[in-house]
């Protein structure tokens, strides 16, 4: 389903990540670890097509990643950081339905209903929060709100980077859950440990980790 | 009635009057007084030099040389705001004819349909106008441009996640397009509001003194600031969509080349 081959990542001249092969089945899920400065996000990121490899093959679904399939390879991912992005002015409801204004999520549009069904997962009571701003609600909830929509889209792929920074046990345990149910394919960054128990296939990015110079 | 005229001895009468400025400068140990006396130096040796430039420019009237002017003033203005901006000269193709797009198309539409003067050529209506026109609207260009493009630098973590949720490279820099061509227009707004109530403009305050009948003034002014807006219009969207090519790479990122800073 997503595979790496002898990947390569330098930035400016300065190699942080070499030699690095992995293949995750459908419906695998793999943990990166390894120190910070070791090259998780940006590998996350290569998938992404915002991170370029300096050298080594990416497949995704059968497809080699590069700048013309890029765009066919993101309709099949979902990247969530822990950073959640919005504009200040935006409304709750705004923020959810974003990608899917997109043209390549047209048909997959959610009814009120399933958003009401996916952030109850998460203790969310969506009517109560849909007309609030973005700015309004704490970072727990804004977080929450991101994975739901995330989960909307329902991709093949998902990208985590340290998307389960700032969830409580409670809500950790659901989307964890979730995954678990789902049968997608997860690649993810995680320092937390109950993420990494419950997903057991961890990869330590330290032994492909070049020193900095 | 004609403006009287200055004369030298008036001119450096005015230039005495930037002595309270240099006192000021030299009692409160404020270290500009060297850049306040070449500043003001420049600007009278260029307006002089302009001076002439234009004196000879409405001798001659030549539509070619008139039209040649006004490609040679976009030149050097883009040259000189680009220097002086927080972007590379390798913008400088793209923002050149997102100006001299604008500046023609809404220059010609003024000089025919709205002043319609005998000669549609004649220096004294296509060169104060352009100039005007131009100025105005590389200032908000370039504050669209660098709003534009900082903030897709300064949150690209937002812009990444857009792409990753679908988004094509347009759809993603939409919501930094309409953040960045607010920014850019509000002050020009606020500027316009306070217009007759705060400030005289300088265009009607020159042709009062110039001899014009002050409602005369007034209608040259509502209309030019109608052009300046319309030509800012579409020299800021022109420059941003042809920017687009240098300003990000072929996986829709952003070509950190474009910035003079090294970031």
């Amino acid at each position: 389903m997503l595979s790496f081959k002898d990947v390569e990542i330098s930035f400016d001249g300065t190699t942080i990540l070499s030699g690095f092969s992995l293949d995750i089945p459908k419906g695998g899920h793999v943990v990166l670890t390894g120190p910070s400065g070791s090259g998780k996000s940006s590998l996350l990121k290569t998938v992404t097509g915002v991170v370029v490899p300096k050298n080594g093959k990416i497949t995704c679904n059968g497809k080699k990643l590069n700048s013309e399939t890029i765009q066919d390879v993101r309709k099949m991912i979902c990247y969530i950081s822990q950073k959640i992005s919005f504009e200040p002015e935006e409304s709750a409801d705004e923020f959810m339905m974003l990608p899917f204004t997109f043209k390549a999520n047209k048909d997959i549009v959610p009814s009120r209903k399933e958003i009401e069904e996916i952030t109850k997962v998460f203790g969310i009571q969506y009517s109560s929060l849909k007309d609030k701003k973005m700015s309004e609600l704490s970072g727990g909830q804004a977080q929450r709100l991101a994975i739901a929509r995330g989960l909307l889209l329902k991709r093949d792929i998902y990208l985590l980077d340290e998307a389960t920074t700032g969830l409580d046990h409670k809500n950790r345990a659901a989307l964890i859950d979730h995954f678990r149910k789902s049968g997608v394919t997860i690649l993810s960054v995680s320092h937390d440990p109950e993420w990494i128990e419950a997903f057991e296939n961890t990869v330590d990015l330290s032994e492909y980790a070049h020193e900095s110079t | 009635m004609k403006a009287p005229e200055i004369s030298t001895l008036g001119i450096i009468y005015a230039f005495a009057s930037l002595g309270v400025s240099l006192l000021i400068l030299t009692y409160f140990k404020i270290n500009l007084r060297k850049d306040a006396i070449i500043t003001f130096l420049r600007m009278t040796v260029q307006l002089l030099l302009v001076g002439f430039y234009l004196e000879a420019l409405f001798t001659f009237n030549n539509p070619i040389l008139n039209i040649g002017y006004i490609v040679v003033m976009i030149t050097a203005a883009d040259y000189t705001i680009l220097r002086n901006s927080g972007f590379t000269m390798a913008l400088f193709f793209y923002t050149f004819p997102a100006y001299l797009i604008s500046i023609a198309a809404v220059l010609s539409y003024y000089i025919v349909v709205v002043f319609s003067p005998p000669d549609i050529f004649d220096a004294r209506f296509i060169i104060p106008i352009s100039g005007m026109l131009l100025g105005n609207s590389m200032t908000r260009t370039v504050v669209t441009l660098d709003r534009f493009y900082d903030s897709i630098r300064k949150d690209s973590e937002t812009y990444l996640s857009y792409l990753s949720m679908g988004a094509t490279q347009r759809e993603a820099m939409r919501p930094f397009f309409r953040q960045a061509y607010k920014a850019g227009m509000a002050p020009a707004l606020a500027t316009y509001s306070a217009i007759g109530l705060v400030s005289l403009p300088g265009m009607m305050t020159g042709q009062i003194l110039g001899g014009s009948d002050p409602m005369t003034a007034v209608k040259y002014q509502i209309v030019i600031i109608m052009a300046i807006f319309a030509a800012t219009e579409i020299s800021t969207l022109l420059a941003l969509f042809l920017s687009l090519r240098k300003g990000f790479d072929k996986n829709g990122f952003l070509n950190r080349g474009i910035f003079r800073r090294r970031i």
